[in-house]
């Protein structure tokens, strides 16, 4: 705080003559410093900003190069076969919110389900129960029914004795839309009349839903591609 | 004026910083068709747009095309350890080894030793197998005067094989089973009738 230079009473900023002794306040100090230090300190935190921007890229950069010195010098992995043939059963596969299935895992959720069709031709209402049939583990009982319905024309070229097998699935327009997929197929299934084989191709729709923990396919449309 | 300048510094810096965003973490899961659905990013769409299709070729069995998707998600400006990069790598070098087998295993068998019930019996003949150029393991097998006096089989089966290059066929009351190892083929009838075994060597040419 500033005083009188003459009497010693402490000053108030505004003041042009000490109260106490009436001596006019000639040359005020004022601090110079304060106006030119805020003045500065825009420049100052600038230059702060580029100097750790910079820094932060250099140092972007530098380890940039280094992981990519590390993937050229990895060995080249593959792929391991149980986890993308069909050896593990994926009906057996379960998942939560926040292990949900990869696309892949629902597309071999699929393909496995395929190999299960030709069996479903050799269901008799009379005489089976759903239970034992493997093709239950991926669907509801409504959607095997509906295959049931669906699957006449493999039923009548299928030998009786000879049941069809898959030929080749192809797999096409997957989407989802949260915890339900959407994909279609180009299903064609073999079968053999006296020696000579025999092919029935299906545009199938199929629409999976993550049911509590596992895969569940909640609707199939199947249609018969003519020759 | 002080405390717009601590935000401001912090803002940037947050941006410096790599988002660890859902999307990402959708990319580290392999969820892809959950990428397409809810990225912003454009290149992320096209990348996970391209995985599906790429997911759709491997789980078909469509090697080349495999490859060929592969290949192009490689030309994506995305960064060495992207994981998209990583798995379609993965991919490219898996099926360019199962490509290489099928390549390898196509060629011409003559029965080498054939047993019923481990008791060997006179079998003979020939089968040709070549594999399809889509379909990596659907094959042909041309049957060459196989089998046995009498009961020659000179036909062609078309098979789609198991990534491990085995069959499993149903017949009347049994199945036959067909395996290739290194450069043998070996085909087991199984039946009420008994076990019939021919092993088949690869013809060097």
């Amino acid at each position: 705080m500033e005083r009188c230079s003459l009497c010693g009473t402490p000053l108030r900023y505004e003041d042009d003559v000490c109260s106490y002794c009436q001596h006019p306040v000639i040359a005020r100090k004022r601090p110079e410093t304060e106006p030119s230090s805020s003045s500065s300190r825009p420049l100052v935190l600038c230059l702060i900003v580029l100097f750790i921007l910079v820094t932060s890229s250099i140092f972007w950069y530098v380890t940039k190069d280094a992981s990519s010195s590390e993937v050229v010098s990895t060995p080249i992995e593959k792929w391991n076969l149980s986890e993308w043939s069909d050896e593990q059963l994926a009906y057996n596969q379960t998942y939560s919110k926040h292990e949900l299935p990869t696309s892949y895992d629902v597309l071999r959720f699929v393909r496995q389900y395929t190999s299960t069709v030709p069996e479903l031709i050799t269901f008799s209402k009379r005489d089976d129960s759903i239970e034992t049939f493997a093709s239950i583990q991926y669907m509801s009982s409504r959607v095997f029914e509906s295959e049931l319905h669906s699957l006449a024309t493999l039923r009548k070229k299928a030998n009786v004795t000879l049941p069809p097998r898959v030929h080749t699935v192809e797999f096409h327009d997957f989407s989802s839309n949260g915890s339900t997929y959407d994909l279609r197929t180009l299903e064609t299934y073999q079968t053999t009349q006296e020696n000579e084989s025999l092919f029935v191709t299906y545009h199938v729709k199929y629409r999976i839903q993550l049911h509590t923990d596992h895969l569940q396919i909640t609707q199939i449309t199947r249609t018969e591609v003519k020759a | 004026m002080k405390y717009t300048w601590i935000v401001l510094i912090c803002l940037i810096l947050s941006g410096c910083m790599e988002n660890p965003s859902n999307v990402r973490t959708e990319m580290e899961n392999a969820a892809y068709t959950q990428v397409v659905e809810r990225a912003d990013d454009e290149q992320d769409i096209q990348a996970a747009q391209m995985m599906v299709e790429l997911e759709q070729q491997f789980a078909s069995y469509h090697f080349k095309e495999v490859v060929r998707t592969a290949r192009e998600i490689e030309q994506f400006d995305l960064t060495p350890d992207h994981p998209i990069r990583k798995r379609a790598q993965l991919m490219k070098h898996t099926v360019q080894e199962k490509i290489k087998q099928a390549h390898q295993f196509e060629g011409t068998y003559e029965v080498e030793r054939s047993t019923f019930e481990n008791e060997p019996f006179e079998g003979s003949g020939r089968i040709h197998v070549s594999f399809d150029s889509r379909d990596t393991f659907v094959a042909s097998l041309e049957f060459d005067h196989f089998g046995t006096a009498g009961s020659y089989r000179n036909d062609t089966e078309v098979i789609r094989f198991e990534p491990d290059f085995s069959a499993r066929i149903p017949f009347s009351e049994g199945s036959v089973t067909y395996r290739f190892v290194r450069s043998t083929l070996r085909l087991t009838f199984e039946g009420p009738g008994g076990k019939q075994t021919y092993q088949l060597d690869e013809i060097k040419t």
